[in-house]
């Protein structure tokens, strides 16, 4: 189907509306069936997204060892005395028994070690648990060797932390501390009395919304309809395809912002053709002008981001067919129900208030200027080749995995704890530290040896005997269980560092450290690290999905140039976001590619509504002028209003308590906002400017037809 | 003054290793034969791949802890192959400890009996076999070659010699 041909759908409407009763029971049928056999539930943490083809993940297993899930507690206290010490005790005791915890490590598992001399001659190296010294002991202990103890206690002994190690991280609910604290969030789930609170006001706000643009209720009430229909549908096909019944909020997130844009190109030449035409012929012109574009940016998707579909890695293939799916099935569903909804209403007051807008946008863009249109295609062009060598040069350090947490776990398999691997541990440890100042300290069986050597042995070097004899000490006061396991051969290494830096290079470090063999072993880590990984994979993606997009719509419009016009279009909103990042130093996340994805779904369809509109305006005879005024008016408004909708909705997620869910609640708001300014801004006048059709054809048309 | 000064120099630096508590010790290498040559004087106990050298006081303190934290546990024995030479410290007066333990039916059980505590000492014999005297000597004289200064002292040997 071109742009010149409408399809003949009356036939097809008639069927539609005789039967609506049945096919909207039939869609009830339908996502009752899917409620009944579904358990759906949205999830905020991307652990096992990400993981599920992660090669550290395999090789750290097959080490013999699950990772675990670090998190850190830290407790206030108004002052440390016997009593704040026996109830801190008591605390970790409680914190080490919890189911899933494996270990709790903080100043009440440590150990004083101390070469005990009761007599001349006569001495033994002990360990004695600092839980058993009194308040004043700990306080002389620990102020007599402040940095080794300096992660579980702060200078002035105001707050302590622990670290738990455990199979799951645990919800705050949960544990019964006795002080002021703070917990790692869980992340893992959204509750649901958060999302249904929050829902509900997204809710109202769309149907006021609606009320305020279209003065009825029925707009919000077929948006909200197709839309949970969508969301709802595309999880049945998500878990037909994968067997997963979670889905990741942020391609929830996706999926709305689809249905919702696909919805109103439907829903609003429905509604503004009542002004001259009854809601029959309006339900006919609703369907025929729409769905030839509503399928190419179907096509356009699934080709654009059907290769993804065969990633190894599962969040990015849930994130293909969660958008392919959502399109296909908001596709169907706006020719099918919405139809069947909507022919059951007539809009009494179909006259939708944006012609002077539009009139204001024609003028001033039908005269543009086109030095400036040039310069501003070579400076998006100048970025987006700046950003890919920047990408082919230094992409890890460019797209950030996450910012650190106070621990990195890593596993280092050995044959003998000797000189050589103290010393290997040693470089590692003095070269890390010294390059990255955000580790502030490198936990391992070298150190403890160390300790011990010390304590047996001041100044003295450490050789092969005395390292034989710490090892001994550590095995009789079964002290090795947080730095090695001698079974599976494999050390424990814990970095400290501090929280809250972009862990970009410290990961491409220690991925390419070489004299030691170290692996990831905490899940948060292995997930960044993924992320990392993953993430050139998503962003190459992205790119490739952008020239797609642009040949698709070359050949679609049959014009060699439209195909530019498809990928500047789509390329300006990231490639300007993406410099407004780089100059405010903020690496690219995921989070960022996730609203980036967003945009250039709705630019995409835009472009394509957009030329459709013009181009078919233009070849049945209409002036420049007119066919902007018509693209303006059945293309830009929808648009306008989809655009709102969801720049509310991804801003009202900033308010969320979950940091990722704020993250990509502000890009997307802040890139959907980019691509509206693109659309209504320059689109028209990059159509204006490839405009093939000659004066000669135009004839004059004082209404809009098209 | 002048050989007040050097007097006490002389001191100083002749004891600042043992100040500092750290021994002058020997490699392994040195170690090791004079260990094998006195290895049939020694009480064996635990069966692990690793052999642990221990001279011991049982009269000290402290090898008491020690021999305690090791018969109590089973991991300690199953990892470790112990080697105990009891060597007498000046402090504590134990050579007749020593002899009477090596004189016992099983020298094993009556050192851990006295040391942890169990059961007393059998009745000393007002004459020591001379085989336990020469026992007693070959180790002190092993352990001052080796320059045994604390007990317990002890040399880890993480391959099992043949």
């Amino acid at each position: 189907m071109r742009y010149h041909e409408t399809p003949k759908v009356s036939r097809y409407v008639t069927f539609v509306t005789r039967y609506r009763a049945a096919v909207i029971a039939l869609f009830v049928l339908l996502a009752l069936l899917a409620i009944a056999t579904g358990r759906f539930s949205f999830v905020l943490s991307d652990e096992r997204f990400w993981l599920g083809g992660s090669q550290e993940l395999a090789m750290t297993k097959a080490l013999g060892i699950e990772p675990e899930n670090v998190q850190h507690l830290r407790v206030y206290v108004e002052r440390f005395d016997d009593g704040t010490k026996a109830k801190l005790t008591a605390l970790h005791t409680q914190l080490a028994h919890i189911a899933g915890v494996r270990h709790v490590d903080s100043l009440f598992s440590s150990r004083y070690i101390y070469n005990d001399k009761t007599t001349e001659g006569s001495s033994l190296i002990k360990a004695l648990p600092l839980s058993e010294l009194n308040a004043a002991q700990a306080y002389a202990f620990i102020r007599a060797l402040p940095d080794a103890y300096r992660r579980y206690v702060t200078e002035d002994f105001g707050a302590f932390d622990f670290y738990l190690y455990g199979d799951e991280r645990l919800a705050d609910a949960t544990l019964s501390v006795p002080f002021p604290h703070t917990l790692d969030a869980t992340g893992s789930r959204v509750s649901p009395r958060q999302t249904l609170l929050y829902l509900g006001l997204i809710v109202i706000a769309v149907i006021l919304f609606f009320r305020f643009i279209f003065h009825n209720f029925i707009s919000a009430f077929a948006a909200l309809v197709i839309v949970s229909a969508t969301m709802l549908f595309t999880f049945e096909l998500i878990y037909a395809i994968t067997g997963l019944h979670e889905l990741h909020l942020a391609l929830g997130l996706i999926i709305i912002a689809i249905a919702l844009v696909d919805f109103l190109y439907f829903y609003y030449r429905w509604h503004v053709t009542q002004y001259r035409d009854d809601a029959h012929r309006a339900l006919l012109k609703s369907l025929n002008r729409t769905v030839t574009p509503a399928l190419w940016t179907t096509v356009i998707t699934a080709v654009g981001l059907g290769t993804l579909l065969f990633s190894e890695n599962e969040i990015v293939r849930m994130l293909s067919i969660s958008i392919i799916g959502a399109s296909l099935i908001a596709l169907l569903l706006n020719t099918t129900l919405l139809i069947a909804m909507l022919s059951y209403f007539r809009v009494r007051h179909p006259r939708v208030r944006f012609s002077r807008p539009v009139y204001y946008f024609v003028s001033r863009e039908l005269d543009y200027n086109p030095k400036l249109l040039r310069l501003l295609n070579l400076a998006t062009i100048g970025i987006l080749l700046l950003g890919l060598s920047l990408f082919l040069t230094r992409s890890d350090l460019l797209l950030s995995p996450g910012e650190s947490g106070r621990t990195l776990v890593l596993t280092v398999p050995f044959e003998e704890i000797d000189t050589g691997t103290v010393a290997r541990i040693d470089t590692f440890a003095s070269e890390l530290t010294g390059r990255f100042d955000s580790v502030k300290r490198v936990d391992s069986v070298a150190s403890l040896l160390r300790l011990i050597h010390q304590a047996e042995a001041p100044g003295a070097p450490m050789d092969e005997q005395s390292i034989l004899r710490a090892l001994f000490f550590i095995d009789m006061y079964d002290l090795n269980q947080r730095y090695f396991n001698d079974e599976r051969q494999t050390l424990k290494l814990t970095l400290f560092m501090e929280p809250g830096i972009d862990t970009a290079a410290l990961l491409t470090y220690l991925r390419g450290y070489r004299d030691l063999p170290l692996h990831f072993s905490d899940v948060q880590t292995l997930v960044r690290s993924a992320k990392q990984q993953q993430i050139v994979v998503l962003a190459v993606s992205l790119f490739t999905a952008l020239l797609i997009i642009g040949l698709i719509m070359g050949i679609i419009f049959g014009s060699g140039r439209m195909i530019y016009i498809g990928f500047i279009t789509n390329a300006i909103p990231i490639a300007w976001f993406g410099l407004a990042m780089e100059l405010l130093d903020t690496p690219v996340n995921l989070e960022m590619l996730i609203a980036m994805s967003i945009s250039v779904g709705l630019g995409s369809d835009a472009t394509v509504h957009f030329a459709f509109k013009y181009f078919r305006a233009r070849f049945f005879g209409r002036s420049r002028k007119h066919a902007l005024e018509i693209t303006f008016f059945y293309g830009a408004v929808p648009v306008v209003i989809g655009a709102v909708v969801l720049v509310i909705f991804f801003a009202s997620l900033m308010m969320t308590p979950v940091p990722n869910l704020r993250d990509i609640g502000k890009f997307g708001a802040e890139l959907i906002t980019l691509s509206l300014a693109t659309d209504l801004l320059l689109l028209p006048v990059f159509l204006l400017s490839i405009d093939p059709f000659p004066k000669s054809r135009e004839v004059h048309k004082d209404y809009c037809t098209i | 003054m002048r050989f007040l000064l050097f007097t006490l120099l002389s001191v100083l630096l002749f004891a600042a290793p043992y100040a500092a508590g750290a021994t002058v010790k020997k490699p392994l290498s040195e170690v090791l034969p004079v260990l094998l040559a006195i290895k049939s004087d020694a009480i064996e106990f635990g069966s692990g791949p690793t052999d642990v050298y221990a001279f011991v006081d049982p009269r000290c303190p402290h090898s008491r802890d020690f021999v305690g934290m090791i018969s109590e546990s089973d991991r300690m024995q199953r990892r470790y192959h112990y080697y105990f030479f009891l060597y007498a410290h000046p402090m504590f007066k134990s050579g007749a400890v020593i002899n009477a333990i090596y004189n016992a039916p099983v020298p094993k059980e009556a050192m851990l009996d006295y040391m942890l505590g169990r059961a007393p000492l059998p009745k000393l014999n007002r004459l020591t076999p001379p085989a336990i005297h020469v026992k007693v000597t070959r180790i002190k004289a092993a352990a001052e070659r080796i320059g045994v200064d604390k007990r317990p002292y002890l040399i880890l040997d993480r391959k099992k010699q043949p």
